[in-house]
């Protein structure tokens, strides 16, 4: 019985074990993608991260490429912080599919949209912050603009935009498309009365 | 003093057992949502508000981008349909039909670096504009040291035969029903040629 005993008690003890290791390893944030993307991004600034494939050679290891990256996708980012002022980011990809999608510093997926929900590839978002957007809202000489509104419940996070090129020929127009978008602060607007 | 003794041996053993067991979990992608369709394995929920603790823990131990909410369906495969790892030193044939998507493309990766291959031809795979299909909408890639008809993957000369491969295939724009439901789609079968 004693023995028994001393199984049961080892089997949980390494439950727990291997319930704090998984839990733990998603926090070690230095081999997260994000975390890299945290480092090699511009605050305020839009990004590309090197092609897949120039990446040196294959045994320089040093280097923060992310794994696995798909050779057909184009990508870049961008780092905000709202407090700083709202963020615009704005441009037109001539892409047969890209995507939009903003994260929290962490990686933690927020708001997206791809190609079919806006027109003819042109990117036109602005990121506010509760305050921002009542500031915006109040302010009669606000200008009247196409862009898509987009109210974030966190200030600093960041913006990956993936663009595909399915022809080695498209992939030149798609990075020189995807190098022309901005993305950058406004002036901030204060609240009246505020 | 016995019980201290046996304390310490039951905790060692808890020890190694937890941390191989995670271990384990985490290098053979092992998730509560994950998807396996043969040889071939998708995490729809990776990097989205609800991935379970394993993915989560899957995608920061080898630092992939997860594709959260972008229309995106990805699969990938280290073993052939046999089971056996994707070596180097073999050949493979991809063969099958590709899931319901506007574009998808497929690329083989040195699974020790985590890059595509760097061939001569710079080819590491296919997109769905550049495959050859057949009459039945069809495709055959094969991955090999020696050149092959319709669509060829060279695997470099330079790798060592033991070293692994891994084979990720991307849906991208994908219809709303592969894209919630990726368990019932039919993915190309994997299958080993002859071995150097």
């Amino acid at each position: 019985m004693r023995v028994l005993y001393w199984i049961v008690g080892t089997v949980m003890m390494a439950l727990f074990v291997h319930i704090i290791t998984i839990f733990w390893v998603p926090t070690m944030s230095a081999n997260q993608a994000f975390a890299v993307l945290n480092r090699i991004g511009a605050q305020g600034g839009l990004v590309m991260l090197p092609e897949p494939q120039t990446v040196p050679t294959d045994d320089d290891l040093s280097t923060e490429a992310i794994p696995y990256r798909d050779p057909y996708i184009t990508t870049a980012t961008c780092r905000f912080d709202l407090a700083r002022g709202p963020l615009v980011l704005r441009g037109r990809i001539a892409s047969p599919y890209w995507s939009f999608t903003i994260h929290r510093e962490n990686g933690a997926y927020h708001y997206g949209l791809t190609q079919s929900a806006i027109r003819e590839g042109r990117i036109h978002i602005e990121l506010r912050n509760a305050a921002q957007v009542r500031a915006r809202i109040l302010d009669p000489d606000a200008p009247i603009t196409d862009a898509i509104q987009v109210e974030m419940p966190f200030n600093s996070g960041l913006i990956l935009v993936k663009s595909l090129s399915t022809v080695e020929s498209e992939r030149e127009a798609v990075r020189t498309a995807m190098e022309g978008t901005t993305c950058r602060y406004l002036p901030t607007q204060a609240a009246p009365g505020s | 003093m016995l019980f201290y003794i046996q304390l310490a041996i039951a905790g060692a053993i808890a020890i190694a057992v937890g941390l191989g067991t995670a271990r384990h979990a985490i290098t053979q992608g092992i998730g509560f949502e994950s998807i396996k369709r043969g040889s071939w394995t998708s995490w729809p929920q990776a990097g989205g508000k609800d991935a379970d603790p394993y993915t989560r823990a899957v995608f920061a131990s080898n630092r992939e981008l997860p594709n959260a909410g972008e229309n995106v369906v990805v699969f990938s495969a280290g073993t052939d349909d046999e089971g056996n790892v994707l070596r180097a030193g073999c050949s493979y044939r991809v063969q099958g039909k590709a899931p319901p998507a506007q574009y998808w493309t497929l690329t083989a990766y040195r699974d020790e670096t985590k890059r595509p291959l760097r061939n001569k031809a710079a080819r590491a795979g296919f997109s769905s504009s550049e495959v050859l299909y057949r009459a039945d909408s069809s495709f055959e890639i094969t991955l090999s040291r020696q050149p092959a008809t319709e669509n060829w993957v060279p695997v470099p000369g330079d790798l060592p035969n033991e070293s692994a491969l891994r084979l990720f295939m991307r849906f991208y724009d994908t219809p709303v029903s592969f894209g919630r439901d990726a368990s019932t789609a039919e993915m190309p079968r994997i299958l080993r040629g002859e071995c150097l």
